[in-house]
């Protein structure tokens, strides 16, 4: 029986790559709704991003895995162009959200900003209470007309987010005083009440102790099925648990890119293999 | 050309020596199942009872090492939890481990329907049948040992050959399994006389298709790929 015939793959792709193109699925023929092309990062003279090319899914939680300094939080900053607030930074290349250029002179970044919302490694409530903290985005980007309204979006960002149960009764207290986890969900609150398409996340988890983890690994896989989600985890575990798709990235290239299972039981380059397994280094 | 190399060293080198000490479990039950296919062997070249007898109550150690393999197996899951090629290996072994302790039922199986009367067993036309089934354990045995060695050996090319009934390296057993099966069947001959060969050459069958199994893990093991149930051999398991 040939190699072929047993069906196993005899394009080599497990053997050290000789090309710079990416492995595995990056593009896909399913609903798309970031596209990035050729994306080159510099700070200043070096260089932290080569040509990254990727689709991000429609309703899908992608994961971006890769060792500290790889690029990916950097990549990840690109999507509602926060790279922008880094004097030295700058992006080459082509990302598109639902066919937009976000690079086009036309675009505002304060509502791609809403469309692209974005929850931080630490939970960075806002020193106000609790309801303002989700108000005040709708009220900025005048999504509603009225007290009744605001506090109509105030209780279904926090129903959505799985924390209205825990602080309906609270809801001029600080946000600054509820825990570590609670505050990750207000600000994933805070973030859905702009009505967000995409909300990306880095590393959303690292400060969170297993149980709040797993809250808010719970609420993500519910988000996907109304946002797109994008986040960066240190986390082998919680890409598996969490994504449908995961990009592994390496001293600033995206390696490989396919769904989630595949990249944790069979994937296709050796620097994923090493990286997954802990044989890094 | 596709390689699948062996992958290196963890970073913690702890998970080294669990994924060793795994396989060195693994090598001991293949070698603990060999050592009973040739005892068999040796009971029916010398018509040893005892040895016979050594052989079904050889069978029970085999079943405690499976159990503490799969208790290794569970404790490595648990703390590791492993992905990628050290997933696939652990899968694997575990599979390989349930093939090794069902062969080893077959060679105690074998012993005891060759062994229980006084008189040799008959085979094909009446002919006794130990020197023609010692002659298949041999045959067994080496595809066996091809088998573990290419789990040692993370060699999926050696697999492979073993893996397939066309053109394997079973092929030639496999015919002479059916060949005598047919000659049985044929000859006109009483069922009830043949009942207890017709018996061995179904676990002879079975231990092959045990052999094509293992040989189907470790593919899986080194490449990913699932080959399992892509030809239906004519062995049932």
């Amino acid at each position: 029986m040939s190699v072929i015939d047993a069906g196993i793959r005899p394009d080599g792709a497990r053997d050290a790559r000789e090309t710079d193109a990416t492995v595995g699925k990056p593009f896909l023929e399913k609903k798309v709704t970031l596209r990035a092309r050729n994306v080159n990062v510099f700070y200043g003279e070096k260089q932290a991003l080569f040509d990254v090319s990727i689709d991000i899914g429609k309703h899908e939680v992608t994961a971006f895995i890769g060792p500290s300094g790889c690029g990916k939080s950097t990549f990840l900053r690109c999507f509602n162009r926060m790279n922008d607030t880094i004097d030295s930074c700058r992006v080459r290349g082509e990302i598109l959200l639902d066919d937009e250029d976000i690079h086009d002179p036309k675009m505002d970044v304060v509502p791609l900003r809403a469309r692209v919302g974005m929850v931080f490694q630490k939970p960075n409530p806002f020193p106000k209470s609790i309801y303002e903290n989700i108000a005040y985005g709708p009220r900025l980007h005048g999504l509603v007309s009225g007290k009744s309204e605001l506090d109509a979006l105030v209780e279904k960002s926090l129903s959505r987010a799985g924390l209205w149960n825990e602080v309906k009764e609270r809801l001029d207290e600080p946000g600054t005083g509820l825990s570590g986890g609670q505050q990750q969900r207000l600000c994933i609150a805070r973030a859905i009440a702009i009505n967000p398409e995409v909300i990306l996340m880095d590393e959303p988890c690292s400060a969170l102790d297993p149980i709040a983890t797993a809250r808010v690994e719970e609420l993500i896989d519910e988000l996907r099925r109304k946002y797109t989600i994008v986040m960066v985890t240190h986390s082998m575990q919680q890409a598996a648990r969490v994504s449908q798709r995961t990009a592994y990235f390496h001293l600033g290239r995206l390696i490989e890119v396919d769904k989630t299972d595949r990249i944790f039981t069979n994937p296709s380059h050796e620097l994923t293999e090493a990286y997954i397994t802990g044989r890094f280094g | 050309m596709t390689t699948f190399a062996r992958p290196g060293k963890h970073i913690l080198k702890r998970y080294d020596k669990d994924m060793r000490k795994l396989q060195k479990r693994v090598l001991k039950m293949g070698a603990m199942v060999a050592d009973q296919m040739q005892r068999l062997q040796d009971a029916l070249g010398q018509e040893d009872d005892e040895r016979a007898r050594q052989v079904i109550e050889g069978d029970r150690p085999i079943d405690l090492q499976e159990i503490k393999v799969d208790k290794f197996i569970i404790r490595l899951l648990a703390r590791r939890a492993p992905v990628g090629s050290d997933l696939r290996y652990i899968v694997a072994a575990s599979r390989i481990v349930t093939e090794l302790e069902r062969l080893g039922d077959e060679t105690a199986q074998m012993a005891a329907a060759l062994f229980q009367e006084e008189t040799p067993v008959a085979g094909c036309n009446g002919r006794p049948a130990h020197g023609e089934v010692r002659s298949l354990v041999e045959q067994l045995l080496e595809l066996f040992e091809q088998v573990m060695a290419a789990f040692e050996k993370y060699d999926y090319r050696s697999a492979l050959q073993l893996a397939g009934m066309d053109a394997s390296r079973g092929r030639e057993m496999d015919k002479r399994l059916k060949d005598l099966m047919e000659c049985v069947f044929g000859s006109g001959q009483q069922v009830s006389e043949a009942v207890n060969f017709i018996l061995v050459l179904r676990s002879l069958e079975r231990g092959l298709r045990h052999v094509q199994n293992i040989a189907e893990h470790v593919i899986y093991l080194v490449t990913g790929e699932d080959v399992r149930h892509r030809k239906k051999g004519p062995a049932s398991a």
